[in-house]
């Protein structure tokens, strides 16, 4: 038996298959402007692994913020339960899970058998998550993999007033015009 | 955000986020607690609903 979890994200589109209660392949691809396409793309790219069809998935769970563009929904669940579920899986131990994703950032406490005591959701805005990773990765012509890395060199940090994305982007441009704070790169990565 | 919740051991982070070394050492430092990040973490969420389509098919895990 073949069952699947469709997560329709912001940014992405991530499929799970699960054959025989053991975890099989996975899949992603970009929601771009049409979810539905990425969702099928990114169930081809699982399934192609399995040499399996859609048609043989026994139960698809759909969760994430486009659920309802989702090709197929035997099931829907939040998010914070999804959450919850692998972090208890992954790590037996968890009790609070925090999950940040292109828009949305998520804290989670759950109990032991994974279902979801409390929460705290930032709906809709993309500070400090990870869009605002990529307006500043943008701003700063690097690659949004690099900059983690990048800021854990810096040896000071600088501040931006602003924690909404386009309001941040604007000012960092503003910093790396001025240079006012003659920062070298890494410095400019920390202050985020 | 965390402190609107409990922040209760053990703690895991998830998400593409989670990828960014710089992002879970600063939080890892505010914090002061160790973080769990899982291989792929991307893919956490989706895990998540494909554990729930199992229970939902009556399925069990090895």
């Amino acid at each position: 038996m073949i069952v699947a979890g469709l997560d329709m994200g912001v940014q992405n589109v991530k499929v799970v298959l699960i054959k025989d209660g053991e975890i099989l392949s996975r899949g992603i691809a970009p929601s771009g402007f049409e979810p539905e396409k990425a969702a099928e793309q990114a169930f081809h790219q699982a399934l192609e692994k399995t040499g399996t069809a859609l048609s043989e998935v026994t139960h698809v769970a759909v969760t994430g913020v486009g659920v309802e563009l989702a090709p197929r929904v035997d099931s829907k669940l939040s998010v914070v339960s999804a959450d919850a579920k692998a972090a208890v899986h992954l790590y037996p131990s968890a009790r609070t899970v925090i999950d940040v994703g292109a828009e949305e950032s998520r804290v989670i406490n759950c109990s032991e058998k994974g279902t979801v005591l409390d929460f705290a959701v930032n709906e809709r805005c993309a500070a400090g998550a990870g869009a605002f990773l990529e307006a500043m990765a943008r701003a700063l012509e690097v690659n949004l993999e690099d900059i983690g890395r990048l800021s854990l060199k810096a040896t000071g940090k600088a501040s931006i007033s602003a924690t909404c994305v386009i309001f941040g982007e604007s000012d960092m441009v503003s910093l790396i015009h001025k240079q006012e704070l003659n920062m070298r790169l890494p410095e400019q990565y920390m202050m985020l | 955000m965390v402190h609107r919740v409990e922040l209760k051991s053990d703690v895991v982070l998830m998400g593409g986020v989670a990828r960014d070394v710089g992002f879970a050492a600063t939080l890892k430092r505010k914090l002061e607690t160790e973080i769990l990040i899982p291989e792929n973490p991307e893919f956490a969420t989706a895990l998540g609903a494909a554990l729930y389509a199992l229970e939902n098919a009556g399925g069990k895990l090895k």
